[in-house]
């Protein structure tokens, strides 16, 4: 069976060992000091030469307001009616009682909290390759360079790859990009080389929280699920997983999530598809398109022969 | 970003038609755009100007080909100086193309390995195989050519008797099929990507670079007849047909394309550089004024009809050029907006992922997470045999 990543991001701590230990392993170089001024990810994205990348999503702001789902009032947010309502709840809560003076504030710091994942929060998760079950990488390749290997994930041989940059763009999360370095395309390997030597992958070894679990996906699946539903007992309902057992054209990701907010939260497709789903009705298209044409370019062409 | 779209020169000419459905979920997502601080979900194609550039030589090539096939096989004696031009033509670009699309990989020299599957997955390996095919059958119908002309190649010569044994029929009914192909597999190829621009109505795309093709092979063989002196009036007046043929087409499917498109996603071919360069240089100039010459020089004399078909023809190629590096750059743009990806990727009814509440009440409601997490390190690896 394949393996895979279960990263739990309610048990990340944004410590970006995972970056660095992937570095480490897959001998990336650095890829520059710039800061990225927008928060504490300096990292930004997954790259050619960023194959783990921790993102910061930080919902506070100066009045210790949740800033959520709430304020966009759609499905998502009235199906919880949980975490982010009961942070506006909260937050009106103080607002009222801010309103009735100082009197009134002193039970507002226990509103505020409301756990880690409550009202102020700050939510990170460590973003990987999600090796899909029907990857766009691997259909778009014209090389053939980019297989499914023994263990069941999407891996790019590089002494195939000629850097035509196609599977960059086929990509649903914006995961494989080139390097310009060398001219190919790069992408986590899921550690292929630790695998082949019956060794965890690297980021997974360095998690210290086990927020990055390796293993059998199927297991990993049935280990999230019931990490989903714990979640839920403890009240943290806006927790549920991503890229498992959902109807989307990429599949179940070998690698995949439990996020505690809408996926484009942190920056994945709501619903990703895999874009050679496109292929057969363009070329059909392209097809009947081709007959109106030539049709008509006979008709005007075939006069000569009948005047001839 | 949003700043470059937000001057609308064309936006008061030629108001986008509206489709109410998307527009409305549009309107939701920019109201509360949720976004990893704006940073674009997917990466952008860091093509450089060698593909717009093979766009623009392969449709030439594509339309040159499958014109003068048909020319070759229905069009009768007045079409000679067609075929004629057409084989020359199409083996010029067909040796320029690869080219071009070599040059654009990471590693020229492993040009090779895309003929190393065959991937109808792909759009760009079969776009490959189109190509070298295309390649050799030009080569041979050009060989025929050069033959028959005594030109380069001596008709005496062992390879101009190989060339006019060759069997010519199969073979210009070939060249036209590849011909078509190319011009319409590089539509198939954007759309097959997750560039919004590209890939939403990307069902368009192929017809509409096909249509392109044909438009700009027509106008390519009017230009090289009227510069060569040896196109007959009447054929060219054919040609001119089907020109403008193509182009009604390409204009349909434009603005089929334009109201398929939220207006979010095709932004950056509405407004801005690219959307000018769009509007008035691939359609305006490019389809419209080529098409009004053409029929002022149908009902012109002999010498007004030359000048102005070679005008027709210059601004339909300028014009199909503009439109390919447009359509690119402003799929660039498209790429790097993560609210025009979202609005791709929503969910529809239906469609939607089990809502977190619907997840918790499946899972199983026992403790025994703290174990699975604890065994992470305890986990039994496949080892070195694997087990897939």
């Amino acid at each position: 069976m394949a393996k895979g990543f279960f990263t739990d991001t309610t048990l990340c701590i944004g410590c970006k060992a995972c970056e660095v230990a992937c570095k480490q392993w897959n001998q990336l170089p650095a890829d520059s000091y710039r800061l990225s001024g927008m928060s504490y990810d300096n990292t930004v994205a997954l790259g050619a030469t960023t194959w783990r990348h921790v993102a910061f999503i930080e919902q506070f702001d100066g009045d210790g307001r949740y800033l959520g789902t709430d304020e966009m009032g759609d499905d998502w947010g009235e199906a919880r009616g949980d975490v982010g309502a009961g942070a506006k709840a909260g937050a009106s809560a103080i607002g009222e009682r801010m309103a009735r003076g100082p009197a009134g504030a002193t039970d507002v710091v226990d509103d505020v909290t409301g756990g880690f994942l409550g009202a102020n929060r700050w939510l990170m998760m460590s973003d990987v390759c999600k090796h899909c079950t029907n990857a766009g990488c691997l259909e778009a390749c014209p090389t053939g360079a980019i297989i499914r290997n023994e263990f069941g994930d999407v891996y790019v041989q590089p002494d195939i790859c000629n850097g035509c940059g196609y599977c960059v763009w086929a990509c649903p999360f914006g995961v494989i990009s080139i390097n310009e370095d060398d001219g190919r395309a790069w992408k986590c390997t899921l550690c292929y080389d630790r695998q082949r030597d019956g060794l965890v992958p690297a980021c997974a070894k360095a998690c210290p929280t086990q927020s990055i679990q390796f293993g059998e996906v199927e297991e990993l699946r049935q280990r999230a699920a019931e990490r989903v539903g714990a979640l839920h007992a403890r009240g943290i309902t806006s927790a549920y997983l991503y890229g498992a057992d959902e109807h989307t054209s990429v599949g179940n990701l070998n690698a995949f999530f439990l996020l505690a907010d809408e996926p484009q939260v942190y920056n994945l497709p709501e619903k990703p598809h895999v874009p050679q789903a496109q292929v057969i009705p363009a070329y059909v298209a392209t097809v009947l398109t081709g007959i109106v044409l030539g049709v008509a370019t006979l008709l005007s062409l075939g006069r000569g022969r009948e005047r001839r | 970003m949003t700043e470059e779209y937000d001057r609308p020169p064309t936006e008061i000419l030629l108001p986008a038609l509206r489709n109410g459905q998307l527009e409305r979920v549009e309107e939701r997502a920019e109201a509360a755009p949720r976004t990893y601080y704006n940073v674009p979900t997917i990466k952008r194609p860091p093509w450089r100007w060698f593909i717009p550039a093979y766009l623009f030589l392969g449709g030439i090539a594509s339309g040159v080909a499958f014109i003068g096939a048909l020319a070759e096989l229905f069009g009768g004696r007045r079409h000679r100086s067609t075929v004629r031009d057409a084989r020359y033509l199409a083996v010029v670009l067909a040796a320029i193309c690869p080219i071009l699309l070599l040059l654009d990989l990471g590693r020229p020299r492993r040009f090779h390995h895309m003929l190393r599957v065959v991937k109808l997955s792909s759009p760009l390996n079969l776009g490959t195989w189109i190509l070298t095919t295309f390649g050799v059958l030009s080569g041979a119908q050009a060989a025929r050519q050069a033959a028959e002309d005594n030109f380069i190649l001596k008709r005496r010569s062992w390879l101009g008797r190989v060339a006019t044994l060759l069997p010519s029929g199969p073979i210009t009914v070939l060249h036209g099929l590849f011909g078509m192909a190319l011009g319409g597999y590089t539509g198939t190829l954007l759309a097959a990507t997750v560039v919004p621009l590209w890939a939403s109505a990307g069902v368009l795309l192929g017809p509409l670079f096909l249509a392109a093709s044909a438009t700009s092979g027509a106008a390519a063989l009017v230009l090289v007849g009227v510069l060569s002196g040896r196109q007959r009036r009447e054929a060219r007046g054919e040609i001119q047909v089907v020109a403008n043929v193509a182009s009604a087409v390409q204009f349909g499917l434009a603005a089929a394309h334009e109201v398929f498109t939220p207006e979010r996603v095709s932004r950056p071919l509405r407004r801005g550089l690219w959307g000018w360069l769009f509007r008035f240089g691939a359609v305006g100039s490019g389809l419209f004024v080529p098409g009004a010459l053409r029929w002022v020089a149908w009902m012109s004399g002999p010498k007004t009809e030359r000048r102005l078909s070679t005008l027709a023809s210059v601004l339909t190629l300028l014009g199909t050029l503009a439109e390919r590096i447009a359509i690119v750059e402003a799929g660039k743009r498209s790429a790097d907006d993560p609210i025009a990806y979202q609005l791709m990727t929503r969910a529809q009814p239906g469609e939607a992922r089990p809502t977190p509440a619907q997840q918790g009440a499946r899972a199983p409601q026992r403790a025994g997470h703290a174990a699975g997490i604890a065994a992470r390190d305890t986990v039994k690896i496949g080892g070195q045999s694997g087990s897939s």
